[in-house]
């Protein structure tokens, strides 16, 4: 994938730090990737199965990968790069102090609740807090979480008394490590998603820094997703936007009209649609997508926690089942039997025709649910499943839960564009379009977050002419059978999703 | 009619104490869209943001900022504690990057950053102009460099494309025939130098007058041409509905 060409037109450089690696991408001027490298980070769960709320990553090693990843870029490349920017994970907070620059607690990942039972008690304020952030009141946002470091971290207590301690999304981290002139900013995205961000306003909320109780100044500055952050360490190159992932996948895409939304499926799976008039009481969230100086774009977005978290939980608990006195959380091991895993799907969604349910509370429910105690996940309709009969229904699970959030939608799309790692699989879009009734196009890229990001990193700079071409779609898949009035529930995946659906209901119900 | 825009002097220091992050982020609060503030050194280098180089009237604490390193100044409260109390007792003089981070935060506002004449005579202009050149670089396009020191305003002509002001001892001949040979793009005075009822020196420049807090003497200044008032009560100025509509939130 290496360019050896010396003489290149100015080419944009992506720093994609999303929840399962850290990549490096370059794309020339017209948005054609030419280097991608990546290297996995490490997420540490502490009982390793879904009711365990703990999910933490080292952000020293996210740091770490990084900077090896940027200091092997080739020379060549490295020299004709005009600008960079950089995505990250979002919701995932870290403590560190703020002359060093040393974390003082490991990275709270998003996928992380342990702060569930605080967010119970702020139940009477949900409609401020939705009208104020435009988030749903959830332990998956950063305000729980950084209230919980305060609270129960001695270090980070010890910071505070000194003043020395900043809480800060993963991204001002990053940023102060990386940028020549260590800034303490983060940009409007992913200010947002620590639910403490007035999306009118574009600041700290005092309001909810009050019920949350937390102090501004432990919190980065809030900056327009498209800023000059500063320079990087790597040939002083301008650092021109800072953008959650989710967001960045946006960017990818021809602009999205009324009637289309975009689906991009990785650790958790997101559904974003340019239909932002929906009403106050809609499940749905009022994402910030990007801002420059001038203006904010927002779009609407659904949240599903268990995508690719699913089949990593069900891997986890096969090395759980299989487990004797040795250490099985090796890192070869896993990625051994995660590649195993995606080699076989394809031929498993094909075998397989009538999975069983599976409930998929993986990371708790996200949109319209919003739900942390819907109990254990758990195969339902085919006793002792086969391990096929198993991967294949919790692929069917990410459609249920994706196909959920479409249906929450304001205007009905007619065309879903589908991207991130698991869109690779095609009996998955093929199961999306059967389910939704809407036709679904894959595009010819899945590194859909790195091109965004540059999109946006190009947006910056005065006079760009930049001559970004369009994705092509690369396979359509259209919904195979119609349901008629006369027999509704024809297809079996549809009559297998009410009965999902249903239980989720009665869970969120229950609980 | 002409409607003046404000610039915050010192930030919003009629309410704040001047110079500080609450002072200068107040300012944009309240609908600044320009700011004005103060850089001198430190014994070890470090750029930051005050106006006296004798720390007693800001800080309480005596002391000369020329004899004191980053490190022993940083523990120092800038809270003003004649005027405040102990109000602002958690203000502390901040560092230039600081307050470049503000207005990366705020990238609509303009900074016009005056790097004072004890600061470049203590440590000489070729010393200090670049490190101040370079920690501004990354809001560019959102600072002017102003100065009493004429050798500030060349250096940074020609060294950079910052735009520039130079700031008026004397409003009289000699003063007129250096603003035409250094072309600055801002003159700034007090308003009590123009003699009253008059136009300001014609020139490529814009003009700027300080520190004016009734809003009918700005409208009356706008009228003659100065399109700038700075002033220490941005807050106040700006309740007024005519100079409101040139408010950051309009």
């Amino acid at each position: 994938m290496t360019s050896t060409n010396t003489h290149l037109p100015p080419l944009t450089l992506v720093i994609d730090q999303g929840s399962h690696a850290s990549r490096i991408a370059v794309f020339t001027q017209t948005g054609e990737l030419i280097y991608l490298k990546s290297q996995t980070i490490a997420t540490h769960t502490k009982s390793g199965i879904s009711s365990s709320l703990t999910y933490e990553q080292d952000a020293n090693e996210i740091l770490s990968s990084i900077r090896q990843l940027l200091n092997n870029i080739p020379e060549n490349l490295l020299n004709n790069i005009h600008c960079c920017s950089l995505c990250t994970q979002r919701s995932t907070i870290v403590a560190w102090h703020k002359t060093s620059g040393d974390t003082l607690s490991p990275a709270i990942s998003w996928q992380d609740t342990r702060a569930h039972s605080f967010i119970e008690t702020l139940r009477p304020f949900e409609n401020d807090i939705k009208k104020i952030t435009g988030l749903l009141l959830s332990a998956h946002y950063s305000a729980s979480k950084i209230h919980w470091l305060l609270n129960n971290n001695a270090t980070v207590k010890q910071a505070k008394k000194t003043s020395q301690l900043r809480i800060s999304p993963l991204a001002s981290y990053l940023l102060f490590h990386l940028l020549n002139e260590k800034p303490y900013l983060i940009d409007h995205s992913n200010a947002q998603r620590c639910q403490l961000f007035d999306i009118q306003q574009l600041k700290w909320s005092n309001k909810l820094l009050e019920l949350f109780n937390i102090q501004q100044h432990i919190l980065p500055r809030c900056a327009p997703v498209i800023n000059l952050y500063g320079h990087l360490y790597k040939n002083n190159i301008p650092l021109t936007a800072v953008v959650g992932d989710q967001n960045a996948a946006l960017y990818a895409f021809p602009a999205l009209h009324n009637n289309t939304a975009l689906v991009n499926i990785g650790t958790g799976a997101f559904i974003l649609s340019p239909v932002t008039d929906i009403d106050p009481t809609s499940k749905l969230l009022r994402t910030l997508a990007s801002s420059n100086a001038e203006q904010c774009h927002f779009v609407s977005e659904g949240t599903v926690n268990g995508a690719g978290a699913a089949l990593s939980w069900a891997q986890q608990v096969e090395a759980n089942d299989n487990s004797n006195s040795d250490n099985n959380s090796d890192n070869d091991s896993e990625n051994d039997s995660e590649n195993n895993i995606f080699t076989q799907l394809p031929g498993w969604l094909t075998q397989v025709s009538s999975p069983p349910i599976f409930i998929n509370t993986v990371s708790g429910l996200g949109s319209p649910w919003w739900c942390n105690h819907a109990g254990e996940a758990i195969f339902l309709g085919i006793k002792n499943p086969s391990q096929a009969q198993r991967y294949v229904a919790i692929i069917e699970s990410i459609v249920f839960l994706i196909v959920k959030n479409i249906e929450q939608l304001s205007i009905k799309p007619d065309t879903l564009f589908i991207s991130g790692g698991l869109s690779k699989l095609d009996d998955l879009c093929h199961k999306l379009a059967d389910c939704s009734q809407i036709k679904v196009l894959r595009f010819n890229t899945s590194e859909t977050t790195a091109r965004g990001c540059a999109w946006l990193a190009n947006r910056s700079l005065k006079n760009n002419h930049l001559g970004w071409e369009d994705l092509h779609v690369s396979k359509q898949f259209f919904p195979s059978i119609r349901p008629s009035k006369a027999h509704p529930d024809e297809l079996k995946i549809r009559l297998r999703y009410e009965q999902f659906v249903g239980e989720l209901y009665k869970r969120c119900q229950n609980g | 009619m002409a409607i003046p825009y404000l610039v915050a002097h010192r930030g919003l220091m009629e309410r704040y104490p001047e110079n500080t992050l609450v002072s200068l982020e107040s300012a944009l609060d309240s609908g600044a869209s320009y700011l004005e503030f103060d850089v001198q050194c430190t014994a070890d280098g470090q750029l930051v943001v005050i106006h006296d180089t004798e720390l007693l009237r800001t800080t309480g604490v005596k002391g000369n900022l020329f004899e004191m390193t980053y490190d022993e100044l940083k523990h120092i409260r800038a809270h003003e504690p004649d005027r405040f109390s102990l109000a602002f007792f958690n203000q502390h003089i901040p560092l230039l990057s600081d307050v470049v981070q503000l207005l990366q935060a705020h990238p609509k506002a303009t900074a016009f950053v005056e790097i004072k004449e004890e600061t470049l005579k203590q440590y000489g202009t070729d010393q200090i102009m670049p490190d101040l050149l370079k920690t501004l670089d990354i809001i560019h396009s959102q600072c002017v460099i102003i100065s009493y020191d004429e050798s500030a305003i060349r250096y940074a002509k020609n060294h950079s494309d910052f735009l520039t002001g130079w700031v008026l001892h004397d409003y009289d001949n000699a003063s007129h025939q250096i603003a035409k040979k250094i072309l600055p793009d801002y003159l700034i005075t007090n308003h009590r130098k123009i003699p009253k009822n008059t136009d300001p020196w014609p020139g490529s420049w814009h003009w700027m007058v300080y520190d004016i807090t009734d809003p009918e003497l700005a409208l009356h200044y706008a009228s003659h041409n100065i399109p700038l008032i700075e002033t220490r009560d941005v807050s106040s100025m700006l309740e007024h509905p005519i100079l409101a509509l040139n408010s950051s939130y309009c």
